[in-house]
Parts: structure tokens; C-alpha cells; sequence
């Protein structure tokens, strides 16, 4: 038990993955408006956005319920101290799931945000909105590179560090695991990097 | 006195003869030496041509593509909770005695199972996975007035590595390479005889090896809103292994798998078949399975079946967290009898 608290203790270090939550989703396909962005192009993403927004957060709003009710369900009738632990992380998550699904829905990304209040805006026409959009995208892209390097670095020290505690382990399986740790966090900066 | 205790031996061993291999014919279905993750299991190994697999590795390496984003997570596994698991680790680590096995035995005659502790990277490339521990643990006790206990316990260690590549217009082929060692108990231990037998118990036995699973697939297309059919086939466990044991198949053998995803209004449906021949001279009904799972927002519904086993469950994932209580209940046919074993399995997963 010791060697799995420390596991988890250590691992802690590993974080700022920051990845999606869903590994299989195909995301809406913004190669029209990374090639060129205009206003239109903008438009047509941000319309497809939301509708895949609402789908999504309504079936966030009926899986929360579910896995809310089920969690109180399961709670009750388990004696197994694991399973417990699981059916009450189970009640949160079915409420914050709830929660997500109804932003989601309801509030969207940030894009969404600057869509709306451009669309609103009736004095605006249509060149200016492109160039808008245009200085957008252009600062978003430059972020992005900005990020990617802190990332890079980021794993890089991470990397540094589960090697450095590797090799002070003197449990077998602890080594093993903070090697591993280390070479994915090499692979992370490797990938970061370019 | 002595002369009945003499005669009750002498029935005892003389009937021990004629029930030889009584509990150890063979494994139960549930007894899977390869690491499967939550999801894999719940849909009874149905998984060869399945994308809706969020807690783990592919099945195929081919399926890899289909990954949108890199991620890293741990992940624990615990079926029947952790008295279980601390019995399958004290079988395979410590001298067990014979009060301590017939202790086991005292409240049921029947023990099952599992846990695990991973750690996985996933991107549409490349794949790795570090298992510092994957343990099995099944066991039964027959005949209570002459009892005969069979043991199967192991612990697989295994780092995987996986990559994959769409080498034509919806072919995509991949391999893992997989390094393992696991150690294990396989024991038909008949208590009578223990009277006159002071030795080890349970012997452990210790296997390593390495192997690829080289595996293609075709896809139907690509398309987000339409229905898609995947076909995968592949050979598992090519490569070497330091011994050969009749209850854990280390043969090479050919796998085929097809899958079926079907969007539904707000969720997404998954079907698939797999064939994963047990013996290289007839496939029979019981080297098929069928798996099916529909996914709402978070929410997971899980369902496998084969001739052997049934397992139902569910999952749910918000963010970076992803939990999963499953439910599955399994025949273990030996000799002319056959033993019924159900589990709880209870899944945590956090991504980094």
C-alpha cells in the first residue's frame, strides 16, 4: 500500500497534459478556416460548433443524471469499499457532468463568445469582419506556439525529474514505473518541440 | 480407530485416482493471462475492431489511427474487492499453509479475483503501457467430504509498445511488441493427501517472453455521421517465450474481428464479433464473442457474451476521471461438472 500512495504521490508531478476528454470524437473540420480565415468560414465552424455543442451537452445533462442516480443506487447496496468509493466519485462526477453539459450547451468555447458579439454588432461589414477575424487566428496561432514550447519545457524538466527519482527508488516496480513516466514525458517534449 | 482412519485414506486415495485433473481440466474463461482493460472485459474480449475503448490501448495496434489526441492516465482495476486481491498476492508471494488454504475455503467454495495498476500513452502513432501488476486469482473446491482445491493465480508484469500506420486509402496495419513476466500457480491439490505431505503447497512457476501482434484493418470510411464497418485480422503471441505451460497459451494463433458503429440520435452504438481460436485443429462455438456498447455524453453502457461468460457494466468519464462498475458471470466447466463464478469489477482512471 505504501509503494501505491507514493506511486500516486509522485505521479502527481506529471500533470499539464491538458488533453481533450474524448479520444474518439472527430472534431469539426476546420481545415477550410485554418487555410483561409474569413468571416464565412468562421460562420460555417461556429454553426456546425453548436449544434454539436447542444447535442453534446444534452447527452452530458442525461448521462450526469443517470450516473448521479446510479451512483446513489450502487452506494447503498455495495459492501465492497473500492466499489464504494467509486459510486460516491460517481454522484460528483453525475452532478458535474450536469454542470458541463449545460455550459456546453448553453455557453459554448470562447469562439463561440466572439462570434456572437461580432454577429450582433450590425455596423460592422463584411471586410472588417474578416480582418477581425484574421488578427484572430493569426494571435491564436502564435499562442498556441508559445504553449507548445512551455509544454516542451515543461516535459522536459518532468522528464528530468521521474529519471532523477528512478534512480533514487529502491523499490523494483517504483523504478520501472518512473522510468516509464520519464521516457513518455521525453516522447511529450520530443513531440512538443516540433 | 486408527484402522478406520487407515481405511478412509486408502478409499480416499484410491478415489483420488480416478478423479485425476477433476478441478484443473481447464482454465476458466475468466482467467486471462493477456492484460484486457475495464472496458475489453466488460465486453467480454470482444475488442479487435471496437473504438469505443477510452481506458486503454487498442486491442489491434492498427486501431491506433483513430486516436484524435494524445493522452497519458493511470488506471486501477479491482474485481471483488481488496481482501480478494490481498489473498491472490499472499498465494503468489508468500509460503501459504495448509490451515491458511483451508481458511480460504471456509466461507465459500469458490474464489475469484483481479487487480491492476497501469499506466498508458495513446496517440494515433504510437502507443505505450507500463503494468507494474495484473493479477488473477481463480479457485474451487469440489467434493467436500474428499475436498479437491484447484488454484489458478498469476501476476503479469508488462511494458508495451505499439505503433501503427494507414498504409492504403482505409488500411491501416500496426503491431505491439509486448515484454512480459509473469509468475503463477496452477495447482490441483487434493487436502486429503496433505495429511502425509508437509511440502510447498502451491509451487510458483515464472515465464517471461516477448512478443508481436502484428494486425490490418480495413475501415468502411471515415465519416463522422454515418455508420462505419471495421474488419481486423491478426496473429497474437509471435515471438518467444522462456517456457511453455499448458494452461496458458503462449502458441501463436490467428485473430479476426469485425465492428459495427452506428451514431443514435445523441449517442454513438458499437457492435463487434471476434474469433480467437483456443486450438489450432477446430474453432467450436466458445472461441467467439460478441460485445456491445452505447455511449451517452459520458456515460458507457457495456455488454459482452460468449458461450462461457456474461458480463454487463458501465463506465463513466468527465474530463480527465473515468470510472467503471461491472458485473459478469462466468461457467468453468471441469471434468464432467462445471462451476459457476461471478465477479464485481470496479475501475479508476485518471488522465495527466
Amino acid at each position: 500500500m505504501r509503494f501505491f500512495t507514493f506511486l500516486f504521490l509522485s505521479l502527481l508531478n506529471v500533470d499539464v497534459w491538458g488533453l481533450p476528454r474524448e479520444l474518439y470524437v472527430n472534431p469539426v473540420p476546420r481545415s477550410e478556416l485554418d487555410a483561409k480565415p474569413t468571416w464565412d468560414n468562421f460562420q460555417k465552424v461556429i454553426i456546425e460548433q453548436k449544434k454539436r455543442n447542444e447535442q453534446e451537452g444534452l447527452a452530458y445533462v442525461i448521462s450526469g443524471g443517470i450516473a448521479f442516480v446510479g451512483g446513489i443506487v450502487g452506494y447503498q447496496r455495495s459492501n465492497d469499499l473500492f466499489a464504494k468509493g467509486a459510486y460516491a466519485l460517481s454522484q460528483s462526477l453525475g452532478v458535474a457532468a450536469v454542470g458541463y453539459g449545460a455550459h456546453e450547451s448553453l455557453i459554448g468555447s470562447q469562439e463561440r463568445l466572439i462570434y456572437d458579439t461580432l454577429n450582433a454588432d450590425h455596423f460592422l461589414n463584411p471586410a472588417q469582419r474578416d480582418q477581425f477575424v484574421k488578427i484572430y487566428f493569426d494571435l491564436e496561432a502564435k499562442k498556441n506556439r508559445e504553449t507548445q514550447r512551455i509544454a516542451a519545457l515543461t516535459h522536459g524538466l518532468l522528464a528530468g525529474l521521474n529519471l532523477y527519482n528512478g534512480v533514487q527508488a529502491t523499490h523494483e516496480d517504483l523504478r520501472s514505473t518512473l522510468y516509464f513516466i520519464a521516457v513518455i514525458n521525453v516522447i511529450a517534449c520530443v513531440t512538443y518541440s516540433f | 480407530m486408527t484402522i478406520t482412519r487407515v481405511v478412509c485414506f486408502l478409499v480416499a486415495l484410491w478415489s483420488s485416482f480416478g478423479q485425476a485433473s477433476y478441478v484443473l481440466d481447464e482454465l476458466p474463461t475468466a482467467f486471462v493471462p493477456n492484460s484486457q482493460s475495464f472496458a475489453v472485459r466488460t465486453m467480454g474480449g470482444s475488442c479487435l475492431a471496437m473504438l469505443s475503448i477510452q481506458d486503454g490501448v487498442p486491442c489491434a495496434a492498427s486501431l491506433l489511427p483513430v486516436i484524435r489526441s494524445p493522452r497519458f492516465f493511470a488506471t486501477g482495476q479491482i474485481g471483488n474487492g481488496f481482501e480478494a486481491a490481498k489473498t491472490t498476492n499472499d498465494i503468489l508471494y508468500k509460503p501459504i499453509s495448509k490451515t491458511e488454504l483451508e481458511n480460504l475455503f471456509s466461507q465459500k467454495n469458490q474464489l475469484q479475483a483481479d487487480g491492476s495498476l497501469k499506466f498508458t500513452f495513446v496517440s494515433s502513432a504510437f502507443a505505450a503501457e507500463f503494468a507494474p501488476y495484473q493479477a488473477h486469482l481463480n479457485g474451487v473446491l469440489r467434493n467436500a467430504s474428499y475436498p479437491v482445491i484447484g488454484l489458478h493465480a498469476l501476476n503479469e508484469k508488462r511494458l508495451l509498445f505499439s505503433g501503427a500506420k494507414e498504409v492504403w486509402e482505409n488500411v491501416t496495419v500496426g503491431s505491439h511488441l509486448r515484454l512480459f513476466q509473469r509468475r503463477y500457480v496452477h495447482e490441483e491439490i487434493q487436502m486429503f493427501q496433505m495429511v502425509t505431505n508437509s511440502g510447498a503447497i502451491v509451487r510458483t512457476r515464472e515465464q517471461s517472453g516477448v512478443f508481436f501482434d502484428p494486425s490490418v484493418t480495413w475501415w468502411s470510411g471515415q465519416s463522422d455521421n454515418d455508420h462505419q464497418t471495421r474488419l481486423t485480422v491478426g496473429i497474437e503471441n509471435l515471438g518467444w517465450v522462456s517456457r511453455t505451460d499448458a494452461y496458458l497459451s503462449t502458441a501463436s494463433q490467428w485473430v479476426a474481428g469485425w465492428g459495427y458503429s452506428l451514431p443514435l440520435g445523441l449517442g454513438l452504438l458499437e457492435a463487434g464479433i471476434d474469433a480467437r481460436p483456443r486450438r489450432a485443429q477446430a474453432i467450436d462455438a466458445r472461441d467467439f464473442v460478441l460485445g456491445t456498447n452505447y455511449r451517452l455524453g459520458g456515460l458507457q453502457f457495456l455488454a459482452g457474451i460468449n458461450q462461457d461468460t456474461l458480463n454487463g457494466g458501465v463506465s463513466f468519464a468527465l474530463k480527465q476521471i473515468n470510472l467503471g462498475v461491472s458485473y459478469y458471470t462466468t461457467r468453468w466447466p471441469s471434468g464432467d461438472s462445471e462451476a459457476y463464478q461471478q465477479s464485481l469489477r470496479t475501475q479508476f482512471s485518471v488522465g495527466f
